[in-house]
């Protein structure tokens, strides 16, 4: 069944990004969740649609070669970013008005974009629910390369990254400078976001940050076992709906966020069982 | 007399308008452990963030280990336990070491990793607080008690010579009160550290602490606790601005 994947290059390249993005997204979502950030990740897509329309948009008009969508979703995307940074900064008390104001934007942006194409059909329809065969070689190096950066920042800003999330406040009296820290991260979750929305699409990426943590939270002991859990949910459920999605024909974003949901059920039971389990064996 | 770690004079400090501290002349000796009571809004929190260099005094002088507080860099010499350290996210995925070893992010500084010797002063911060057991454990699986010996473990890694306690006691059932003041004792006694405990529990911590420093925009007392726990209940009330009852626990 895996042999299709080998054979043709979209399918290699489309695998391939899977791999990578089955781990950045779940280790920034150990973050963003535990954070309680998890709709930043939907905000963040949704201003990558507009960027990625306007992307469309261009190479209707201009024609192709000045931007691809790709490019101009990433940009858009940090931007976005930044803007959400910023709103968080001005509204301290309501930080979360941050994501429905930059979720809409994105959403208006992306209709006008949309509009003025007079539609896009089938390449839109990628961009919303993922494809199997939308990466190009040149996307695969592009985000080859994000992941380096992510990874690389992450281990290098682990602890105080660790530290702010737990307890801001205790961090900011040890001397971190939560600001910067917060500054990037966002935008590390942008680039993510830009990464994945190939495979997974701009409606599940979030699916793709927050479900693997959520199943992994019920399971894992400390920090870093629940990154580590995350990321081998996130592979095992991107591995599997890229391949259910290919031979079924269904955009792979369903598919993949399917077998996050199996999983995250099977937790949550399988938890249950097993305390129910020890409390009757230490009643024994 | 001993020396003098912490000394301010003569502190002034406003938020807007409103005083908050007013000409405080306060000062800490190695190794005495002083209660901090006063009501509320009286500027015990102010003090204590001052103390922390989060706030600049308006007026007045405060030196930290002989330097000027503007000039201290020495943070890791103060530890402090936050009154809200126990209002964490209790759902947060952080095991018991996890947690202690934030203790020592910003002592090891950006870009550099901990070593084996820093997981050994977790383990041994984590050890004297009697939790070595529960390391692998998630915080948030353990009682109010045990997660507050864990708060103070995080403070205790960076070896402080100085360790500041807001309201811990808040919560905890009475039992582990009892626990906790042991706790405080024995880093006093046997590992030296000096203790500056905030408290609305005067009865408790009068039986505990060697000094006792009273704060309402004034310093209205400042002396050994044995004296404190004399003072008539007129003179608290005066302080106080309200009538109050003190429940002594002489042990």
């Amino acid at each position: 069944m895996l042999t299709h994947f080998f054979e043709y290059e979209f399918l290699r390249n489309t695998f391939f990004t899977g791999l990578i993005i089955g781990i950045i997204a779940p280790l920034l979502g150990t973050f963003i969740v535990v954070r309680r950030l998890s709709l930043i990740a939907d905000a963040l897509s949704h201003v990558t649609l507009a960027g990625i329309a306007f992307g469309l948009l261009m190479e209707k008009k201009v024609g192709p070669g000045i931007i691809t969508p790709f490019y101009s979703g990433l940009i858009s995307s940090v931007i976005g970013s930044v803007f959400i940074e910023k709103l968080r900064g001005i509204y301290k008390a309501y930080q979360e008005l941050a994501i429905p104001i930059i979720l809409s934007g994105g959403v208006g942006f992306s209709v006008i974009f949309i509009a003025l194409a007079n539609g896009f059909n089938t390449d839109l329809y990628n961009y919303l629910f993922g494809s199997v065969s939308a990466v190009s070689r040149q996307d695969l190096w592009s985000i080859m390369i994000i992941a380096i950066i992510v990874i690389t920042v992450i281990i290098l800003f682990y602890k105080e990254l660790f530290m702010l999330s737990f307890d801001e406040e205790h961090a900011v009296v040890s001397g971190i400078h939560a600001k910067y820290i917060h500054f990037i991260f966002i935008v590390l979750t942008a680039l993510v976001i830009a990464a994945s929305i190939r495979i997974v699409g701009v409606l599940l990426v979030s699916a793709l940050m927050t479900l693997p943590v959520a199943a992994s939270i019920r399971i894992a002991k400390g920090f870093k076992q629940t990154i580590l859990f995350s990321i081998i949910i996130g592979e095992i459920s991107v591995i599997s709906g890229l391949i259910f999605g290919y031979y079924f024909e269904i955009p792979p974003g369903g598919t993949i966020v399917m077998a996050l949901l199996i999983i995250l059920v099977g937790t949550i039971f399988g938890k249950k069982l097993y305390t129910k389990k020890l409390k009757s064996n230490s009643y024994a | 007399m001993s020396e003098s770690i912490v000394n301010m004079s003569k502190v002034t400090f406003s938020y807007d308008d409103k005083k908050s501290l007013d000409q405080v002349d306060f000062n800490i000796e190695r190794g005495s452990f002083i209660g901090l009571v006063g009501p509320n809004g009286g500027g015990k929190t102010t003090l204590i963030k001052l103390l922390l260099g989060l706030e600049k005094p308006n007026s007045g002088e405060i030196t930290l280990f002989n330097t000027p507080s503007n000039k201290f860099k020495d943070w890791n010499k103060i530890g402090y336990v936050s009154q809200k350290a126990n209002s964490f996210n209790r759902g947060f995925p952080a095991t018991v070491e996890e947690v202690v070893s934030m203790g020592l992010t910003s002592k090891i500084g950006y870009f550099k990793f901990f070593r084996s010797a820093d997981r050994k002063k977790v383990y041994n911060a984590i050890e004297q607080v009697g939790m070595a057991s529960y390391l692998k454990e998630n915080v948030g699986d353990l009682s109010g008690g045990q997660q507050q010996r864990i708060f103070i473990a995080r403070a205790l890694v960076s070896n402080p010579e100085l360790l500041i306690l807001d309201e811990p006691t808040v919560g905890v059932d009475a039992e582990n009160v009892k626990r906790f003041y042991d706790l405080l004792h024995h880093l006093n006694e046997k590992e030296g550290i000096t203790l500056l405990l905030v408290t609305h529990d005067i009865g408790t911590m009068t039986a505990h602490a060697t000094k006792v420093a009273c704060i309402n925009k004034h310093l209205h007392f400042h002396g050994d606790a044995k004296s404190f726990q004399s003072l008539d209940q007129e003179a608290l009330s005066t302080i106080y601005g309200h009538p109050l009852q003190v429940v002594t626990h002489n042990h």
